[in-house]
């Protein structure tokens, strides 16, 4: 429905591919799928804890964004904080359903590589980041999933979550002490910086 | 900004100045600059902010695939919906109500062309039979 020059006017890439979404063009939710799918797979795993969990709630998201899309108003948040709040949601309805399994627990990683004796210590690292964040509640996965895990600015973590940025700083605040207080109990955090 | 500040800072959103909240950058630089010890406690968050982001998941281009043609191959999947449709289930609870009330009336006037009370069932002997009445 856009022509080139209408696109300018979109926020973002994807605020112009939404546009089309809700006019029901497939081609242009395959590119916003090829945009975000990868991103929304990483924020459901590191709230979830599982990959395949994970894939299930990116998949669904993207079912509800094709279902729905009429109901993203622009106005309102950009297409990246709608959805991202769509994955947040779908990952804390699953965890009301399911207990957090813990990263050793869930079976095979389907993105490791080769295992390697030099991989050893990094994956010692990485299950005691799991550890503490077992602890914490899925909101504060969620924040160190946001911030930490894809990057996100403070302003767009925040957003996601639909906290003020006050709260979503205690939230960050708490995981990330609970995070070292893990891996300084498992003498790694010293480890690293007497290296 | 007080120690105090420039450490809870830290600990919430690492070592990384510039993913800090935009009005705490620049006073947080200027209190590096003016604070040796604060530069070694930035350090060491640093290394704190790599174990994190080390432990994020991982995500294969194999992976990404196969959930973005899962998703494809259902939404083409799924029956058209002609526009009139959405645009009827569009208000929703307003249109339940709406049918709910239509249907209702559709049954009376039903009821009525077939010289039937509508509520002649509610007072019929056989809704008491079962009681004894």
């Amino acid at each position: 429905m856009s022509g080139a020059g209408e696109t300018s006017v979109w926020a973002s890439p994807d605020d112009s591919l939404m546009q089309r979404v809700a006019d029901g063009d497939h081609g242009a939710f395959e590119l916003l799928m090829r945009r975000n799918m990868r991103r929304a797979l990483g924020i459901a795993h590191g709230v979830l804890g599982n990959a395949g969990d994970a894939d299930e709630i990116a998949q669904e998201a993207f079912m509800r964004v094709w279902q729905h899309a009429k109901r993203w108003d622009p106005d309102q948040a950009a297409f990246s904080t709608w959805f991202y709040r769509i994955v947040l949601n779908l990952c804390l309805d699953r965890k009301r359903k399911a207990q957090w399994v813990p990263l050793e627990d869930a079976g095979e990683r389907p993105d490791e590589g080769p295992s390697a004796p030099e991989l050893i210590a990094s994956e010692e690292e990485r299950q005691a980041v799991a550890r503490a964040l077992e602890t914490l509640s899925e909101r504060h996965r969620a924040a160190v999933s946001l911030f930490y895990f894809q990057g996100l600015s403070a302003k767009e973590s925040a957003q996601a979550m639909n906290l003020k940025p006050g709260a979503f700083g205690q939230l960050l605040l708490r995981a990330r002490q609970a995070i070292k207080a893990e891996l300084t109990r498992s003498g790694l955090f010293e480890e690293t910086v007497a290296s | 900004m007080t120690p105090e500040d420039f450490n809870i800072l830290l600990e919430c959103y690492g070592a990384d100045l510039s993913r800090w909240p935009e009005e705490r950058q620049g006073p947080a630089g200027h209190y590096l600059r003016s604070h040796t010890d604060a530069r070694a406690r930035l350090e060491q968050m640093a290394a704190l902010d790599r174990l994190i982001v080390a432990a994020a998941p991982e995500v294969s281009d194999a992976r990404t695939e196969a959930a973005i043609r899962a998703v494809s191959d259902r939404t083409l999947a799924l029956p058209q919906t002609p526009a009139w449709v959405s645009w009827a289930w569009a208000p929703g609870g307003l249109t339940y109500a709406a049918m709910f009330l239509l249907g209702g009336a559709g049954n009376l006037l039903a009821r009525l062309a077939s010289q039937e009370s509508p509520l002649e069932h509610l007072f019929s002997g056989t809704i008491f039979s079962a009681f004894g009445g």
